[in-house]
């Protein structure tokens, strides 16, 4: 196995393990992302700090478990293509997921502007204020949620691809 | 259509007192799994490691890759 396909492999399950890690604490906190502002920011901190512990755990372990590559170079023009290929890969799950939530986002705005439309009052008080606030952080919180999810399964695509194409062979 | 990269590098490499995969890939500037990779025809190499390896056994390109059209 070369360095490279070490590092994709690596690279894909350190990305699943820190996914189905914060995905799980997520959905387990229920609809109400913003009335859990707290336990979100520690959240993103714990995220930070499983994200290093695993990442340096894999080092470890791919270390452990692989001998020394005796190649005098660390990657070639096949390791490249095979990497190109991967982003590309990449690129178009990254596509189709953002144009998925660029559809739901459009569908759900449809949704509220409909229930909404009935509401004639100007009133804005300062609870209503607070609500709206929280209605923004809500969907701010929700919002960052789906783009980290995008970005993990772009990552996830990249490296499964790239141990697609080291084991397949190419 | 499909086009494969047919080679001789195996044949050529006991050929040149049995050098091995490893010993090819330093030579070329290429990893081991490359060269395997090229060996199983599994990889059309580019023009340039094509030449490297050829040179490697003194040879030209069209001696030691053929092209073959299925």
């Amino acid at each position: 196995m070369s360095k490279q396909e070490k590092a994709s492999w690596s690279l894909l399950i350190t990305n699943l393990i820190i996914g189905v890690w914060y995905f799980s604490k997520v959905l387990s906190l229920g609809p109400d992302l913003a009335a859990q502002m707290g336990t979100m920011v520690g959240l993103y901190i714990k995220l930070i700090i499983v994200a290093i512990t695993v990442a340096i755990a894999g080092e470890i372990v791919m270390y452990v478990i692989s001998d020394e590559s005796p190649d005098k170079v660390a990657h070639d023009e096949r390791d490249q293509l095979i990497r190109l290929k991967a982003q590309r890969n990449g690129h178009y799950v990254l596509v189709a997921v953002v144009i998925v939530l660029l559809m739901a986002l459009l569908m759900s705005i449809g949704f509220t502007h409909s229930a909404s439309s009935g509401v004639t009052s100007s009133v804005t008080t300062a609870l209503q204020r607070a609500r709206e606030f929280l209605q923004w952080a809500g969907q701010a919180i929700f919002m960052a949620n789906l783009l980290f999810l995008a970005l993990m399964l772009t990552e996830v695509a990249v490296q499964g691809s790239r141990v697609f194409y080291y084991r397949r062979g190419y | 259509m499909s086009t494969v990269i047919r080679n001789e590098i195996r044949r050529l490499r006991f050929e040149h007192d049995e050098m091995t995969q490893q010993e090819l890939a330093d030579r070329v500037g290429a990893t081991r799994q490359t060269i395997i990779a090229v060996e199983a025809a599994k990889y059309a190499p580019s023009l340039e490691l094509a030449f490297r390896i050829a040179r490697v056994f003194d040879l030209g390109v069209d001696a030691v890759f053929r092209f073959e059209e299925d």
